[in-house]
């Protein structure tokens, strides 16, 4: 649905975006995941037609952005950051105003506005000044201009930002209740948030992409060690000079609740070896558990890490 | 054209809801009247004075007595007031970051600029309607021969489109109306004296610099002449205008 090919974007002599390719399949929801001033506002501004690129192409739905702007912009619903609303028009009329300004047919206008209203929950607020409500309200008054002339694709910049917890709750299920019938880019910088509503993310850092997975397959590739916690009755500390003389066993470390973590290398399982060692030491196995590693690692890792990162900026597009 | 009748729509009620445009209209009702109050008492006593000692003062028409005067002084209002109503239109939207829904929907940037553009322009015909008081008063006063005085209006109009179009502009160089409002102020200003230099040299250059005043252009129209000279003048100058902005508005999507 949408292909982003060798994106470049310079301001002055700042690069903002650089060399960026990523597809998004119809109907997915693409996770879209950086620290702040990664250069996600620009690649969407870029993608949505607002800001032209230095060099690269976009194409949704098969057109060109640059070639044919109009028909690209029709099949976008486009979320800023901050949502471009007239505090001086109600609800119900900015909405009116969105879906004229997008073309939507006359007699269509009242029935599109009426869904729009539904799906996003804004039926109580619908006489109110955009001037008066909330903020988490306001995001949810942008969410349903951009979706009112249904178009195939929905772009949300940042969409939780700003929102207090019991609304970014409200807003991720309304994206995720959008999923299928739109597809769907929404960009972040907190890791959870994507984790909860994509399915797939493309993580950006420095105007580069640094990853494009789904996260199962984004955790395998980073980890090149399995990590165990070991909760143990009777711990002492010839366990752990036992464990540590392993083969196959890296380090033996500290977990939550007086537990070890034991961190062994891929290939070779040593469970079995780990398990053995505690029961006949008679030091009480309770628990053996493995630790997944966190999204929060991989992200740290593939933000802050160029050597680790510059490896998969090239990695294929999982399917 | 898509979007434009929205943005029109929008516009206009903008205007309507803030208070900014009825405070506009009223200050200039308000001059406009005190102008109109001094041009017709100072009338009545040169008219009174040529019934005294008939040869020894000039006899004016009502259209020479009243009306130019009030069309020349209602012009100088206009320079000072249409920036001031004109300069919100771009700036605002940047400043809020609303232009980013503008300038994603699938509509033309000329939709855009002519959507404001007419706004602005429905408000100030408002204006102008309004205006027609003082001469539909005049005409039960003294007989007014109206066709001059509609080719008056005509020129009033077609000048106001002109500052409209540059404040238009103006608001598009920036997101400070303040700034919009001083620069579409001073570009307009310029234009209008600029005849000026021209009354004092001599030459081609004076011709040319004679030829880009507003004021002298203006003046046709106020003697009750329809020139299409001046007509093409206005509406070119117009045009440019908002060729101008649509331009620049383009021009700073690369730059940004």
């Amino acid at each position: 649905m949408i292909h982003v090919e060798n994106l470049h974007k310079r301001y002055g002599p700042i690069e903002a975006v650089r060399d960026v390719s990523f597809h998004v399949a119809p109907g997915e929801i693409l996770g879209f995941l950086g620290p702040n001033g990664a250069g996600k506002t620009t690649t969407l501004r870029i993608i949505t037609g607002f800001l032209p690129a230095t060099s690269g192409r976009v194409t949704v739905g098969g057109d060109d952005i640059f070639d044919h702007p109009r028909a690209v912009k029709e099949r976008i619903g486009y979320l800023p950051e901050t949502p471009p609303l007239y505090p001086e028009l109600t609800v119900c009329e900015q909405l009116l105003f969105a879906a004229r300004l997008k073309g939507v047919a006359r007699r269509e206008r009242k029935a599109a506005i009426e869904r729009a209203i539904e799906k996003t929950g804004l039926t109580e607020v619908r006489r109110r000044l955009v001037a008066n409500l909330s903020k988490g309200y306001r995001q949810r008054v942008g969410l349903a201009q951009a979706l009112v002339n249904t178009p195939p694709v929905l772009v949300l910049d940042e969409p939780t930002v700003g929102l207090d917890p019991k609304q970014i709750i409200e807003i991720r299920r309304l994206i995720q209740a959008l999923a299928g019938e739109h597809t769907v880019i929404l960009s972040s910088h907190i890791l959870p948030e994507v984790r909860a509503t994509c399915q797939r993310v493309v993580i950006i850092h420095q105007g580069r992409v640094v990853a494009t997975d789904t996260f199962d397959t984004l955790a395998a590739r980073l980890r090149d060690t399995e990590k165990h916690r070991i909760e143990v009755a009777r711990p002492d500390a010839t366990l752990r000079g036992q464990l540590a003389r392993l083969p196959g066993v890296v380090a033996v470390g500290d977990a939550d609740g007086g537990a070890l973590l034991v961190e062994t290398t891929l290939d070779g399982d040593c469970r079995e070896a780990v398990a053995k060692t505690v029961v006949d030491g008679g030091f009480g196995l309770l628990a053996f558990e493995p630790q997944r590693i966190s999204l929060e690692e991989v992200f740290v890792q593939l933000t802050t890490e160029e050597p680790v990162a510059a490896e998969p900026a090239t990695a294929e597009v999982a399917a | 054209m898509t979007g434009l009748a929205a943005i029109l729509r929008r516009e206009l009620r903008a205007y309507l809801i803030s208070p900014v445009a009825y405070i506009l209209c009223a200050v200039f009702l308000l001059l406009a009247g005190y102008f109109y109050f001094d041009i017709v008492t100072y009338y009545a006593a040169q008219s009174l004075r040529a019934s005294q000692f008939p040869g020894a003062v000039e006899q004016f028409t009502a259209h020479q007595g009243i009306m130019v005067p009030l069309f020349s002084n209602v012009a100088v209002i206009l320079l000072l007031i249409l920036p001031l109503l004109t300069m919100r239109l771009l700036a605002e939207e940047r400043l809020r970051g609303t232009y980013e829904l503008l300038y994603t929907a699938p509509i033309h940037l000329t939709a855009i600029v002519l959507g404001k553009f007419l706004a602005a322009l429905t408000l100030y015909t408002l204006l102008l309607a309004i205006s027609l008081a003082w001469p539909a008063y005049t005409a039960t006063l003294i007989p007014l021969d109206w066709g001059p005085v509609a080719a008056g209006y005509l020129g009033l109009w077609l000048m106001g489109a002109v500052f409209i179009a540059v404040g238009l502009f103006a608001s598009s160089l920036t997101q400070h109306q303040m700034v919009a409002a001083l620069v579409g102020f001073g570009v307009l200003l310029l234009s209008w004296v600029i005849g000026w230099a021209g009354h004092n040299l001599e030459g081609n250059a004076a011709d040319v610099l004679r030829y880009l005043s507003l004021l002298d252009h203006l003046d046709n129209f106020l003697q009750g002449v329809i020139d299409s000279r001046d007509c093409v003048y206005f509406a070119s100058f117009t045009a440019l205008a908002l060729l101008a902005t649509q331009r620049l508005l383009d021009s700073q999507r690369w730059r940004s």
